[in-house]
């Protein structure tokens, strides 16, 4: 694979930025570009157009939920898949979520960062 | 028989010469004398003066003597008053009529003076002693009514201050102390934990002769209550290089029905009392069967033995050789009285062979039954120590109306991740179980203005009609009795200590409690944590993934300035703006693998959206502290996933 895939992170916490950064360039096929300010967000994906935006839920700024409500009524933005990244629920309740229709994918905080690398291949492979 | 100044005599005649006789005569005897002339005033004066003896004519107007005389009998008050009747009715069927309503005594007029004299002293005679022996049977039935009650209070009352006697010297023991003042301590707690033995055995033996033990019938193994005997015994008997050693012939059973809280106690009680008299030997414990439904028990050791002359008195309560054995190797003498009601009650039969100075031999057969079913292997009642740093953080509600029992609770949990509340009394632990929620109550029974099973019922009512799952509710009482203990599980307790009770044992109950019965809390968050493994060290610790090493310095040093923000954030009391920070710490916390930090973190999030600001305080604390001392170890990259924190 020539090209590297694309992320933009949204998340409040630097900390989590910064960690999932080095972890998912870390598989040396990822580049990730991230702020902390959720108020942002839409201008930063526009602008990137990458091939996945990974969202926190709970921001002190724009809702992530918002976001992806945003993205997807935004023609230049509607096709790039969201995955959002929580704290609020649990692996199980991920897996359940996932199944609603329309509604972006999930992953719990807390799960194992294979399963985030999985998540984002399938998003981005189709 | 002088003494008879006390004594009243009501004498009853229509006649005012034969009074003015009679009385002339019984007061010069020293007697107390009331009279009176008819049936009707002499029930009156009866009633307000109890006389001691009542002579009574037969023949008056109105009532006669013997209507009179049935009536008192028929009355419980006066019925134990003996009546002597002083009539000129001389006829054979008068007399016996006398006799059958009730009277003492029958005298014809005209009568002698000495005789009446004589008479009415043997009357009243009888009539002390008669009254001294339903004293005496009243005294002894209310003394062995009341005994089991006094030992009851007596043990609660002794078993009080001793929690904080030996509590304390626990406590103590844990603080920095030179060896001298080490021994010190250990002398006291030892002498506590001996007065408690003392108190235990008083006690248990006179439960046995009240007739309150009853034996059980449950399905054991042989060999695991044996193992678990020994190691109960072990220490000691290694101190004084004596060896145990157990033998159970091939024909016995190993799962038996029975009760092995009594057998074992039977056996520690023998196997402790051989390894007294025994120094640099050996004690054998066997077991073989005597018959198809008998097994045989022996306990042989080879020490001190026991002189002939002794050996019949050595079941006796408070006996022992001589009380020189006493001064020398100390104990009740009330093991082996315990251990002989508990044979006899189970059907067996208990006896001694003994030489003196080769050794000292006791048997008793057991009447068993095989078991039902497999019993599982009996649980060991040896706990290990428990590291306060593998419990969950929890709110615990302590209630205790003595001020130094809360103390040492509250000692006991100090280094603890539990946040303690303490209530005063019944009312005052109601109150703050409505208001607050806790994961675990600590409720003592005897308390002024609400006692522990009203305040038990009203929390369970509560959380019926809140309709929130059971919190685990631990009775704390001094009472050993069992009848105490059903009525605290009764009224919905959902376990039992009873006090002293010791720091390991306060712990285990609270492990136990917390894992076996989660309220909705525990519950949630076991379903909502990350799947990772349990802490398993002493110290909170943490595995991370070796990529992230260079991460770590920057992440740890922003959480701990996130928990100052929140504590500011709490002081300005804005719980909606604390919640979401602490939702955050809580991701990425996860994210990193700190999962206590992240649990935690839930659990702060939490106590936010409840407003509850002690809890938050104390969560804020532990995190802070865990972020001080948490000890950080990684994987290689090669050996990733295999390991959590």
């Amino acid at each position: 694979m020539g090209s590297q895939t694309t992320i933009v992170l949204i998340d409040d916490d630097q900390d989590a930025c910064e960690l999932l950064k080095m972890q998912l360039e870390g598989t040396g096929r990822m580049e990730v570009t991230y702020t902390t300010n959720s108020d942002d967000a839409l201008v930063i994906i526009e602008d990137k157009r990458p091939d996945i935006a990974i969202l926190d839920i709970n921001m002190p700024g724009t809702h992530g939920v918002k976001i992806a409500e945003s993205l997807a009524a935004n023609p230049v933005t509607a096709d790039i898949p969201v995955l959002y990244l929580s704290g609020m629920v649990t692996p199980g309740e991920v897996h359940d979520l996932a199944k609603g229709d329309g509604q972006p994918p999930l992953i719990s905080k807390g799960s194992p960062e294979e399963e985030l690398i999985g998540a984002i291949d399938k998003l981005t492979s189709a | 028989m002088q003494n008879t100044f006390s004594h009243t005599i009501l004498v009853v005649d229509d006649n005012a010469l034969n009074l003015h006789l009679l009385t002339t005569i019984l007061t010069g005897a020293e007697y107390t004398v009331l009279t009176c002339g008819n049936a009707e005033e002499a029930q009156e004066i009866t009633d307000k003066s109890s006389p001691d003896i009542i002579l009574l004519d037969v023949m008056m107007p109105g009532m006669d003597g013997f209507s009179l005389c049935r009536e008192l009998k028929q009355n419980k008050r006066f019925s134990d008053i003996p009546v002597i009747f002083l009539t000129s009715l001389s006829q054979q069927e008068d007399i016996v009529e006398g006799f059958n309503a009730g009277g003492s005594d029958y005298i014809v007029k005209p009568f002698n003076r000495q005789e009446l004299l004589a008479r009415v002293r043997n009357h009243i005679r009888l009539h002390d002693m008669l009254m001294e022996n339903k004293r005496l049977t009243r005294l002894s039935e209310d003394a062995s009514r009341s005994k089991t009650e006094f030992l009851a209070s007596m043990s609660h009352e002794i078993r009080t201050p001793l929690n904080s006697i030996i509590g304390m010297a626990e406590v103590l023991s844990e603080t920095p102390l030179s060896r001298e003042q080490q021994q010190f301590v250990s002398i006291f707690r030892s002498a506590g934990e001996s007065l408690l033995e003392i108190i235990n055995d008083i006690l248990d033996l006179s439960k046995i002769e009240a007739g309150q033990t009853e034996l059980e019938a449950i399905d054991f193994h042989l060999s695991s209550l044996l193992d678990s005997v020994v190691s109960i015994l072990s220490v000691r008997a290694a101190e004084q290089n004596t060896r145990i050693s157990t033998y159970l012939a091939p024909t016995v059973p190993d799962a038996i029905s029975g009760d092995p809280t009594r057998l074992r106690q039977i056996l520690i009680n023998l196997l402790g009392n051989s390894l007294k008299f025994t120094e640099n030997g050996s004690v054998d414990i066997s077991v073989q069967t005597d018959s198809t439904d008998t097994l045989l028990f022996s306990v042989e050791d080879d020490g001190i033995g026991i002189p002939p002359d002794k050996q019949k008195l050595i079941f006796e309560s408070f006996t022992q050789a001589d009380s020189l054995t006493t001064r020398k190797y100390g104990g009740t003498g009330l093991g082996l009285t315990i251990c002989q009601k508990l044979v006899t009650m189970m059907g067996g039969k208990i006896w001694l062979e003994s030489t003196a100075d080769l050794g000292s031999t006791f048997f008793f057969t057991y009447p068993f039954q095989k078991a039902v079913n497999s019993p599982l292997p009996a649980a060991e009642k040896h706990n290990p120590p428990i590291s306060c740093e593998l419990l969950p953080t929890a709110r615990i509600l302590l209630v205790d109306d003595n001020e130094d029992n809360r103390n040492l609770l509250c000692l006991y949990l100090r280094n603890t991740p539990f946040l303690i509340d303490t209530a005063q009394n019944g009312l005052e632990a109601v109150e703050a179980f409505c208001r607050n929620s806790y994961d675990l109550v600590f409720m003592d029974i005897e308390m002024p203005t609400m006692d522990g099973y009203e305040a038990t019922r009203k929390i369970r009512r509560w959380e019926n009609s809140e309709q929130q799952s059971a919190t685990p509710i631990i009775a704390l009482t001094a009472h050993a009795f069992v009848r105490f203990r059903n009525k605290c599980l009764e009224v919905g307790c959902s376990d039992y200590l009873t006090k002293p009770v010791r720091k390991n044992t306060l712990l285990q109950t609270i492990h136990t409690h917390l894992n076996i019965q989660p309220n909705a809390q525990t519950a949630e968050k076991e379903q909502e944590a990350p799947p990772m493994k349990p802490d398993t060290q002493d110290l909170p610790h943490v595995i991370l993934d070796a990529k992230i090493r260079k991460l770590i310095p920057r992440f740890l040093e922003n959480k701990k300035a996130d928990i100052v923000r929140m504590q500011e954030t709490l002081e300005s009391d804005k719980y909606e703006e604390l919640k979401k920070q602490a939702h955050t710490v809580k991701g990425t916390s996860w994210m990193y693998g700190f999962k206590s930090l992240g649990d935690n973190c839930l659990k702060l999030e939490k106590a936010a959206a409840a407003g509850d600001r002690k809890l938050a305080e104390h969560l804020l604390t532990e995190v802070a502290v865990y972020l001080d001392t948490v000890i950080i170890g990684y994987r290689s990259p090669d050996s990733k996933n295999d390991s959590g924190e």
